[in-house]
């Protein structure tokens, strides 16, 4: 069954303030199913983005451009998958 | 956790490097083999954590200083306990991020892709300074055996010249962290402090043993105690108490003292003292001449049935 969290949840869970949390999903860095129900797909977003931020000192626009290259890659990735051209490990 | 290698060399640096040196170094590996950042390379995720458990031995000039004394204990990095990386919730037709990344692919998935890049929807959102929360900071602290069964207020010296308040709750273990939310450090542009975790280490008692709530501890006592019984004096966490020791007691009988070990949700544990037998120090000649007589009629053999003659 898939989690939910609320923002309490995501901030808790993420590390990350809520203020924080709300400009990265204005800024499209995070864009949850719905308004305030969060997944694990957005934590780890989130986790990632403040590892960016926080730990490696990536700025906003390298980390825009990241977050972008990834879900890219990432599509692409699972649409070689399909065709049967990438082999990639199932979701454990 | 992995075995650990050199963290210098992991990290690349000499022994004499800088903290900035050192930090600078570490950022640049952990962008270059963040498993995020490199999607499908399975090789990163080992290499990224192996940096990490360096940085968090060299990291602090405290923790640094600690294994250039040789106390190289292995460190648990911090993120092991993190969650799943961005790339696992990725794989497969159901993640939704990767299916809109994918939003472009359907006419002609190469100018989809350079389009995305170059003038994709973020493109047209305004950006001013983005929060970013401040990263945690981790510390040790050492605590006293009996401070750490009954709790205790410490001002702890941080780094940064601030002091900071801790109350040790009671019965707190080695390896147990203290949360203090907003305490690490500064965030930017608005974004909040992160966490300060102190880490508890109990310094080991001479005196006492813990186990889970119950606290142990040797005693000696004299023949005639052992063998008349008794009140000792027997020390505590708590301090002094006077113990009954039962006639006919023998080395290894434990006395059980209620409500002196460690605290818990429902009460305290119990302190167990273990009886120690001890002849007299000095060899006595009034003893040995009432033994030999004794013994004429009351021999025993205590290992008897033992397989010991």
């Amino acid at each position: 069954m898939r989690t939910l969290y609320s923002l309490a949840d995501l901030c808790a869970h993420g590390a990350t303030d809520e203020h924080s949390i709300i400009e990265f999903i204005r800024l499209e860095w995070i864009r949850p199913a719905r308004p305030d129900e969060f997944d694990h797909e957005d934590l780890a977003r989130l986790r990632l983005i403040r590892e960016l931020g926080t730990d490696l000192l990536v700025n906003p626009e390298g980390i825009d451009l990241v977050l972008q290259l990834l879900d890219h890659v990432h599509a692409l990735r699972n649409l070689l998958a399909q065709t049967g051209r990438l082999a990639i490990d199932p979701i454990p | 956790m992995t075995t650990l290698r050199n963290p210098y060399d992991i990290l690349g640096v000499k022994a004499a490097a800088t903290q900035d040196e050192i930090k600078a170094a570490y950022r640049k590996l952990a962008k270059k083999f963040h498993p995020d950042l490199n999607p499908g390379n399975m090789g990163t995720e080992t290499k990224f954590k192996e940096i990490n458990e360096a940085y968090e031995h060299l990291g602090t000039p405290e923790t640094r200083a600690k294994y250039d004394r040789g106390e190289t204990e292995q460190a648990t990095f911090a993120g092991g306990g993190r969650g799943p990386f961005y790339q696992e919730t990725q794989r497969g037709p159901h993640a939704r991020y990767s299916a809109q990344g994918a939003q472009g692919f359907d006419d002609d998935f190469l100018r989809g892709l350079f389009g995305g890049l170059g003038g994709g929807s973020s493109g047209a959102r305004s950006r001013g300074p983005v929060p970013m929360p401040g990263p945690d900071q981790r510390f040790e602290m050492e605590v006293e055996f009996r401070e750490a069964v009954l709790g205790a207020e410490k001002t702890l010296q941080l780094p940064n010249g601030k002091s900071l308040q801790t109350k040790i709750p009671p019965g707190i273990k080695t390896g147990q962290k203290l949360r203090f939310q907003g305490q690490g450090g500064p965030g930017t542009q608005g974004g909040l402090s992160g966490d300060l975790f102190i880490e508890v280490k109990v310094r080991p008692s001479a005196e006492f043993k813990r186990h889970d709530f119950t606290i142990e501890s040797n005693i000696e006592v004299s023949l005639t105690e052992a063998l008349l019984g008794g009140e000792i004096t027997v020390r505590t966490v708590d301090g002094n108490v006077l113990l009954k020791v039962p006639p006919h007691s023998n080395t290894g009988t434990k006395l059980r003292i209620k409500g002196k070990g460690v605290p818990h949700k429902e009460g305290r544990g119990d302190h167990i003292v273990h009886l120690k037998v001890m002849l007299p120090r000095e060899p006595d000649a009034a003893l040995e001449a009432f033994l030999r007589e004794w013994s004429r009629d009351h021999a025993y053999n205590p290992r008897e049935g033992q397989g010991n003659a």
